[in-house]
């Protein structure tokens, strides 16, 4: 046992931040229109696009640090909808290794389909939402009927709450050529785990930076003739969520590490347990985070409300807290002792 | 990251999984009855002892095993695995204030027989005066010749009235600033002078007691460490206190989780609450991890275990809602006095080893780096 990160995944971490928080912009205004397509590239040439989809590509541990690293950074950057969840799922279905070669050097986006109402991929003729879809040329769903999957075009993107990232429907009928491969019923549950997992990994950057925000303010805003960050109100609102932050970390690289080395149903539990906890504390670290920063913290040109709508975003993505903490609850019923 | 077991570790929890097979305490005594907690803990703590599984990563030359701490959390989790409770004896944060502080007699003298579980300790820091506060501690000891001349009075000290030897602090020098005139010493429970007088807890019990110190004569050789130098030592106790060693509730958080899992079967309100009550222990669970991986890299514990303290109180507090909550009328009308028990319970770790407001100024302060106010 050794719950640390090693000397090459810190340097991961480092890397993806440097990258993310040269590109990304200062400003809110910078990301009305913002083009992705330089950090695009900067992450496809650090090879991380693909992380996590087997071989030599790279752990999902790596690929959730590397999803944390560009949460903390507000990247607008869709590196979860558009390269290592398609590429995971490619990888997973047996697809053309040209398409997932494709995918992982960031020459192809495409974006997955979930259906809204079960949270299951997407089938072809039904809408489907694609999430983090930005620039993707089409989503993945599954054909009707089968286990067979393909691609079908996407609309515009929706007016969405997340100011980094977007959310599209796909369109009815249009059919992108290409072998996608087949997925089975437990490979599509491992993807939707490792959806869960990585998500919960960008809601622990997007703590980390909110977190961050909200000491800077309270070392530099002075009321009263003091920093606000020297009253205990302030110091123990963020002590806090300075403690959910840290079980947030904890949970979700878990809940990545756990489905490549743990049996799924025990990687299951992990990954409802992240996405479940993170979704719930992070959304309240979020509102803290707005909170300390007062009535500026609702300002547009404040980034506060950047960081809440990114969670939001996330928290919403396959099920908020209710849905997984119903789901663990069936699991623990139907399997009680997993993981205990 | 690497949350599997080395082939040692494996063998290690093997080994172990295969005695616990064959060795059970019994269902635990109730924290209404403080002897009979006691004699239950003592026993277990005396058998695990004798089976070699305690002081796993304490120096061999005082009766440990010279392991790493990572086989205390395998041994947290067998135990816990096994549905054994109150699982690890706590002969965590004392011994290890003596071990490093202490002189090579002091800790051939005191350690083997606290992992043995042969005698057993109290902690003296807190007082009527000094809670949150405790560097303000007023409890007197003055140098005459060969010996330490004690008066003052302790408060929440658990198990006085069982123990053999105290860790007590004590001012020696009342012109210094408060935090350097604070002195240790380990003080024999049968010295003359010495009263003890259980409290009656909110849920019956007697795990605290008041403990009084008349002209207590103490050697001077039982001093621990330089005189002045109790504060840093007192940081240490808290910070272990604090920290990983918290593994050892996770064992009972989880026996915990099944009992209720099985008593709320087919009420999803309860269900529900449950798999709060199971997420915020797994946090607990990892992070402890994490804080035990670094315990084991050689980091002494910091701030960081306040972080642990809470994400237990949280735990903790969740749990014992979840008790009341199944409980239900029985738990009021006394007829189970289990259930207000195990809540009323609960509600001391928010407030035992530091209060978690305590925690949080830590947490902002040394942690966050915010200004002190």
């Amino acid at each position: 046992m050794d719950v640390q990160f090693s000397d090459e995944e810190l340097l991961l971490r480092d890397t993806v931040l440097a990258v993310a928080e040269k590109a990304a912009p200062e400003s809110v205004g910078g990301l009305e229109g913002f083009d992705d397509a330089a950090l695009w590239a900067r992450l496809a040439d650090a090879g991380v696009l693909g992380l996590g989809a087997g071989g030599e590509l790279g752990s999902l541990t790596d690929a959730a640090i590397a999803t944390t690293a560009l949460g903390r950074a507000l990247a607008p950057v869709p590196y979860l909808g558009c390269a290592v969840l398609p590429a995971q799922l490619l990888a997973l279905a047996g697809a053309d290794p040209a398409l997932l070669d494709a995918v992982v050097a960031g020459r192809r986006r495409l974006a997955v389909g979930i259906d809204p109402a079960t949270l299951a991929i997407g089938r072809e003729g039904a809408p489907a939402l694609a999430w983090d879809a930005g620039g993707a040329e089409a989503a993945i769903v599954r054909r009707a009927g089968g286990a067979e999957l393909t691609a079908v075009d996407l609309g515009p993107p929706t007016p969405g709450v997340d100011l980094t990232r977007c959310t599209r429907w796909t369109r009815a009928g249009a059919v992108t050529e290409g072998s996608f491969g087949r997925l089975s019923d437990a490979d599509e549950r491992r993807w939707y785990c490792t959806a869960l997992a990585l998500a919960s990994a960008d809601m622990v950057g997007v703590m980390e930076g909110g977190l961050q925000l909200a000491v800077d303010h309270a070392l530099a805003r002075e009321q009263f003739g003091v920093p606000i960050g020297s009253f205990q109100a302030i110091q123990h609102l963020l002590a806090e969520q300075r403690t959910s932050l840290d079980g947030a970390r904890s949970v979700a690289v878990y809940a990545a590490w756990a489905l490549g080395h743990r049996q799924l149903d025990e990687a299951a539990l992990a990954a409802h347990t992240a996405k479940a906890y993170c979704s719930d504390v992070g959304k309240r670290l979020c509102e803290a985070v707005v909170q300390v920063h007062g009535g500026m913290g609702l300002t547009w040109e404040c980034k506060a409300h950047v960081y809440l709508k990114r969670m939001l975003f996330d928290r919403a993505f396959l099920g908020d807290e209710r849905v997984h903490f119903r789901r663990i609850a069936e699991l623990r019923r139907s399997e009680a002792g997993v993981g205990l | 990251m690497d949350y599997d077991d080395s082939p040692e570790e494996a063998a290690f929890r093997a080994r172990l999984r295969a005695w616990l097979a064959g060795h059970d305490p019994g269902p635990p005594a109730s924290i209404g009855d403080s002897a009979a907690e006691h004699a239950y803990r003592k026993r277990w703590h005396q058998t695990l002892y004798a089976g070699g599984w305690v002081g796993l990563s304490w120096p061999s030359a005082y009766g440990g095993h010279d392991l790493s701490p990572i086989y205390e959390a395998i041994f947290n989790e067998e135990l816990g695995a096994a549905g054994v409770a109150h699982a690890a004896p706590p002969v965590g944060w004392l011994g290890r204030a003596i071990l490093a502080y202490g002189t090579e007699e002091q800790r051939q003298r005191h350690l083997p027989g606290l992992l043995s579980g042969e005698t057993s300790w109290c902690q003296g820091f807190s007082e009527p005066g000094a809670g949150s506060d405790l560097a303000s501690l007023r409890t007197l000891a003055e140098r005459d010749g060969d010996t330490y001349r004690m008066n003052g009075q302790k408060l929440w000290t658990s198990g006085a009235q069982f123990a053999d030897w105290c860790l007590l602090l004590a001012r020696t020098d009342r012109a210094a600033p408060k935090h350097k005139g604070i002195t240790a010493f380990t003080v024999d429970m049968r010295t003359p002078g010495i009263t003890v007088r259980p409290m009656k807890q909110a849920w019956g019990g007697t795990r605290f007691c008041e403990v009084f110190f008349d002209d207590v004569r103490v050697p001077a050789t039982d001093r621990i460490g330089d005189e002045g130098a109790g504060w840093p030592l007192a940081t240490v106790v808290l910070a272990y206190e604090r920290g990983p060693s918290e593994l050892g509730v996770i064992a009972t958080y989880r026996a915990e989780l099944r009992s209720l899992l099985r008593s709320s079967a087919g009420d999803p309100v309860a269900e529900e609450a449950l798999a709060r009550a199971y997420v915020a222990v797994e946090a607990c669970r990892l992070h402890l991890l994490e804080s035990l991986t670094k315990r084991a890299k050689g980091e002494a514990p910091g701030p960081g275990s306040s972080v642990d303290k809470l994400l237990m109180i949280r735990s903790e507090q969740a749990l014992g809602a979840l008790a009341l909550d199944a409980g239900g009328t029985p738990g009021v009308t006394g007829e189970d006095w289990g259930v207000p028990s195990r809540y009323l319970w609960s509600r001391a770790s928010s407030v035992y080893g530091g209060s978690e407001q305590i925690q949080r100024n830590i947490i902002a302060q040394r942690l966050l780096g915010l200004p002190r106010g």
